[in-house]
């Protein structure tokens, strides 16, 4: 009987080599004749470039060039990039939107002379105005970020945008589900509450690196810790106006990306210092420059609900405003995509959700694990408790009594399916001991528990592509574009052909992407790839099984249909077995030739109504995830301590449990670090805690003392079939209740609401001194 | 950024590099040197580095039931000295929560004393313990009062021609208590040192007059709440009677907004921490080792007496961050 893979808690495959320091990264990568570059960027928000003096960075020993936007777009086609907009030029040319766009950027022998020549470049600016709120940036006589938007270059969904002139405003994203205000007017009560998020960073232990070169018949290689090396492809061949197949673009492992290696970053800057040099150019950023790369957006929510008399949720509007900073990255995707799941997972029959991407002269927002979804759910899973306690019902029987559950339609007109939102919340009953009264603490501490339940549709449509081939020894590797930046896509991978394969999941290679070898692939994002790649490794995989079959039948004079594939062999009805070294070297008369299975994989969707986003598919799959926190405030101080930190997530098919459990503890941690102090702090678009020392993300003494997390593993024919063993993606899961569950946790400890991160010391001790004073305590 | 590192193997020797010329620093765990290179607020031409002056590191007990420590200890070692366990409670338990265990395996006492930076754990301890601080320069060896020796932001009493030696400090009998406002590791945001001589609490808790408090982190160097010390040396020695000795003190304490916190609620913290470590010290007994009394402060996961991080963190392949 063949060992099942799927569902074996397999150490992740490149473990050791991690651990050993062995693991292939680009940021040790050196390629022979490198010039090393670093880039000069602008200290003014928002300015009008007058002209850029180079000649003291040049005098420098060991700077050979210093790049600026005059050099690059000599050599480019277009002259902006960007997946939503093409809006962000790859050196600043006419104006600086943000503190941190790069000006210029100077190459040179080794990064020191890089670095004392990048000092030396003397740019010269007029100001401009400024905005930086994204609630003032969309006031009628707001300075404006942009004088004319362009629409989309790359998603046909955002291609029919029209140009707009005269607002900050990128992308108004409406639904419209019944009529909510109307629905409001008749509501027994109405809630109107307002919540803010601030900008955050992704600090991966590996700042963005790549490396670009120009090879034969001037193929332009780039060597990029990124998370989408086909998107990069597809944006720099229409950058250099060029055939895909002149663009090579890889990766190996990432030290992290978090959603911020998506997209391009620094990939078109050393693409085009190496075609202007013809040399091999690598930029590294600092720590601290990843701060001015890519952020995750502030957002500010405001919810207006309405209730019946027996707790039930009639109708929500929805506002939600996007900082996306002066850059629209992929900002215009998460307030549509993220923004239609702005009411929660709740069954509402009125629902209206404005959600707007606004920019502002702050660093780009981009993707960032969630995917805007722990910013909307701070906000619905917040008045959800409001509204529960002013209600005098249980928070989580109030959650109970309004859960969407299967079968019924979400705000945006899709039936759901195969998405537990109902086992979940039982689930955190169960585990957090709900109906269980709370021990409380000794004064002057106070104890308080919360729970929260976020729900993400995953990003579709989206395509996957996958190769699997079998060696002439019988050896399998699979070809795929998926990056693995730390959550163990290649060990689930492996495990998934190996199912099919009937072979040990240890015996798989799974290759890093690289374009000019392993095919398409959307990007490693949105907790797709298991779901997604995993359907075309099946499907590729079983392609493979076919051809073994029927290799194997002809081997031992059998019909097809009579064989079986076990334990790595082609078996016969009469127990004759041929391993696949043996298959294959009665197919190919030696050991030689390969069986290459193909795997496609675009999910069915259907594009929802212009203004009202209603659509009977819109998504692939649904992620459900709940936290519940048990908290600890010093009611001096304001002090919290999260005593415990519960993770229940729908993950279908937990394909590696021991994975799992780590991708939902991992992102769980990483979104404490977002609740509790993770801030960019700002002062006239200047960031005043970039880097580490400034900006502080949790460590292993801030991880709670119980964290833990609890899978469910909901079954549901329709989706099993749809999907790869009935595997959903799990690495987003773990954050989407966090800071609304430990807010909801405060609250229960001392009785004031929180409604903007993070939630700091000082803001639970300003909450309760006013509550003292006779303020709120709702 | 460019320089030559010398190791010279006498303090004499040292001595003599960095009087040379003003382009010296002297580097010693580097904890808190290399941050200042990273980031081009310091470029010297030569770092005179300590690592061969093996004679400048260890702990020695003295006759007054105090400490002589030598500048070249390492962090990690006094955090593990059974001699500070038992004469320095306060200072042990400083040096627990100090950065972290990476810093403090390679940190060394003279740096963390010389650094001069206002959000540092040590500072305080040594003021409230009225440590005396030796340094050695061209013109011999002299002793500085820990209360004497913090000027402001990065600057001290010590010379530039001067290489501390080593710290003198008196047992204490007390306690350390730190706030961090972002995360466990953090630098403080407040440090509070109350000490007393341990003979004042042989026959159970000590008398309020002797108690020394000095809080660090708040302003640019750390310093006695003297007012409040002479406070409390007329009050009686009960809950109500400390917490409105604290308040009228600290009322008056010159105190700005900070990067973490509003001034206002920096004033407030230091009022609660003030009043927790007086009443550990004065009312509970001061023995932090052995079960800190105060609950009032959150547990950020602080190791217990075995030194295992106590939390059930993510699993050996967590996610990198």
């Amino acid at each position: 009987m063949t060992r099942h893979q799927v569902g074996r808690s397999l150490p992740r495959l490149e473990g050791e080599a991690k651990v050993t320091g062995t693991a292939e990264y680009i940021h040790n990568l050196d390629v022979p004749g490198q010039l090393h570059g670093v880039i000069v960027r602008s200290v003014e928000p928002h300015a009008r470039l007058v002209e850029i003096d180079t000649t003291a960075a040049l005098a420098v020993d060991g700077v050979r060039y210093v790049i600026t936007s005059h050099e690059v777009r000599a050599v480019t086609a277009v002259d902006h990039v960007g997946p939503a907009f093409a809006d962000q030029p790859v050196l600043a040319f006419d104006e600086v939107r943000f503190v941190g766009e790069p000006v210029a950027c100077v190459l040179a022998d080794d990064p020191r002379a890089a670095a004392r020549g990048a000092e030396l470049v003397e740019v010269t600016t007029e100001p401009l105005e400024a905005v930086y709120d994204e609630v003032a940036a969309c006031a009628e006589d707001a300075p404006l970020v942009h004088e004319h938007l362009d629409a989309s270059a790359m998603f046909a969904d955002l291609k029919g945008l029209d140009d707009r002139e005269g607002t900050n405003v990128a992308l108004d994203y409406t639904l419209r589900h019944g009529d909510a205000e109307a629905a409001l007017a008749e509501a027994d009560h109405v809630f109107e509450d307002t919540f803010r998020t601030p900008a955050s960073v992704h600090a991966a232990m590996e700042p963005f690196v790549a490396i670009g070169e120009v090879g034969d018949r001037g193929v332009i290689t780039v060597h990029s810790a990124t998370q989408n090396p086909s998107m990069i492809q597809v944006e720099l061949a229409r950058l250099f106006d060029v055939p895909e197949n002149r663009i090579r673009v890889r990766t190996a492992w990432l030290g992290g990306g978090f959603g911020a290696k998506l997209y391009p970053k620094l990939e078109p800057l050393v693409a085009a210092c190496a075609v202007i040099t013809r040399r091999p150019v690598r930029i590294a950023v600092t720590m601290d420059e990843q701060f001015v790369t890519l952020t995750r957006h502030a957002t500010t929510t405001t919810l207006r609900t309405g209730v019946s008399a027996d707790g039930r949720i009639t109708a929500r509007v929805c506002d939600v405003t996007w900082n996306t900073g002066a850059y629209a990255d992929i900002g215009p995707r998460v307030a549509q995509k993220t923004g239609f799941t702005a009411a929660g997972p709740y069954d509402i029959e009125h629902v209206s959700i404005d959600s707007r991407c606004v920019y502002t002269n702050t660093p780009p927002a981009g993707a960032m694990r969630g995917f805007g979804v722990p910013q909307v759910s701070w906000a619905y899973e917040s008045q959800t408790d409001i509204i529960a306690r002013s209600l005098g019902i249980d928070p989580l029987e109030f959650r109970d009594r309004n859960l969407l559950r299967n079968g019924r339609p979400h705000a945006t007109g899709t039936a759901m399916h195969g998405t537990a939102t109902a086992e979940v919340l039982a689930e955190l009953r169960r585990a957090m001991a709900w109906d269980e009264p709370l021990t409380q603490a000794a004064a002057p501490l106070r104890r308080g528990r919360g729970v929260a339940v976020g729900l993400k549709a995953v990003i579709t449509p989206s395509t996957s592509v996958a190769l699997v081939d079998l060696s002439g020894d019988g050896s399998v590797t699979v070809s795929c574009s998926t990056t693995d930046m730390g959550q163990a896509s290649a060990t689930a991978y492996a495990q998934i052909v190996a199912e099919v394969l009937t072979i040990e999941a240890e015996d798989v290679t799974v290759l890093h992407p690289d374009t000019r070898s392993t095919p398409y692939d959307m990007g490693t994002l949105g907790s797709r790839s298991l779901y997604h790649m995993g359907n075309a490794l099946t499907e590729a995989a079983r392609e493979v099984r076919g051809q073994l079959l029927a290799a194997g039948a002809e081997a031992l004079g059998v019909r097809a249909d009579t064989v079986t594939l076990t334990d790595g062999a082609v078996s016969a009805a009469d127990g004759r077995r041929l391993p696949f070294a043996e298959v294959m070297l009665a197919r190919f008369g030696m050991q030689a030739g390969n069986l290459i299975g193909r795997g496609v994989f675009t999910p069915p969707y259907a594009k929802p109504e212009p203004g009202t986003g209603q659509s009977p598919q819109i998504a692939a799959f649904w992620m459900v995830g709940g936290a519940g926190a048990e908290v600890v405030v010093d009611t001096d101080t304001g002090e919290v301590t999260v005593e415990r930190l519960l993770i229940a997530a729908d993950v279908g098919t937990a394909v590696n449990p021991k994975v799992v459990t780590t991708q939902l503890k991992g992102a769980a941690t990483m979104q404490l670090g977002m609740t509790r102090s993770e801030e960019l702090i700002f002062a006239d678009g200047q960031l005043t805690n970039m880097g580490l020392g400034a900006y502080k993300i949790p460590g292993f003494l801030d991880v709670p003392g119980q964290l833990a997390a609890v899978f469910v593993e909901d079954h549901d024919p329709e989706r099993d079939e749809s999907a790869p063993f009935g595997a959903k993606g799990v690495g987003e899961s773990g954050t989407f209740g966090v800071s609304p569950a430990v807010a909801n946790a405060v609250h229960d400890a001392v009785g004031v609401r929180i409604r903007e991160l993070p939630l700091t010391p000082e803001r639970v001790w300003r909450a309760m001194r006013a509550a003292d004073d006779g303020g709120d305590r709702r | 950024m460019s320089f030559t590192i010398t190791e010279p193997s006498t303090v004499t020797d040292a001595v003599r590099l960095i009087a040379a010329d003003d382009e010296t620093r002297i580097v010693a765990g580097g904890t808190g040197l290399t941050l200042l290179l990273r980031y081009g607020l310091l470029a010297p031409t030569r770092l005179v580095s300590l690592r061969n002056l093996p004679s400048l590191a260890g702990v020695a007990g003295t006759g007054d039931g105090g400490l002589r420590i030598g500048a070249a200890t390492t962090l990690s070692a006094l955090e593990h000295s059974d001699d500070v366990a038992a004469r320095a409670p306060a200072l042990r338990q400083a040096l627990r929560r100090l950065g972290n265990v990476r810093v403090r395996n390679v940190a060394q006492l003279g740096g963390a004393v010389a650094h001069g930076h206002p959000q540092m754990d040590l500072p305080p301890v040594l003021v409230a313990g009225e440590a005396r601080i030796e340094v050695t320069g061209p013109a011999g060896t002299r002793q500085i009062p820990a209360g004497e020796l913090f000027l402001g932001y990065y600057d001290t009493a010590i010379g530039d021609d001067e290489l501390v030696t080593a710290v003198h400090l008196p047992p204490h009998h007390g306690v350390y208590r730190k706030v961090t406002l972002r995360t466990a590791e953090d630098w403080p945001a407040l440090g509070v040192a109350v000490t007393t001589d341990p003979g004042d609490s042989r026959d159970g808790p000590p008398a309020t007059a002797g108690v020394r408090i000095a809080v660090g982190a708040i302003g640019d160097r750390p310093f006695r709440l003297t007012d409040l010390e002479d406070a409390l040396a007329d009050t009686p020695p009960t809950p109500a009677g400390i917490a409105e000795a604290v308040t009228t003190a600290v009322a008056d304490l010159e105190i700005h907004d900070g990067v973490d916190a509003s001034a206002e609620y920096r004033r407030h913290l230091v009022a609660v921490h003030v009043r927790r470590a007086l009443q550990t010290v004065l009312l509970d007994g001061a023995d932090p080792d052995h079960g800190d009394p105060d609950h009032g402060e959150p547990d950020h996961g602080e190791p217990d007496d075995s030194d295992v991080a106590g939390p059930d963190v993510a699993g050996p392949d967590g996610g990198p961050r």
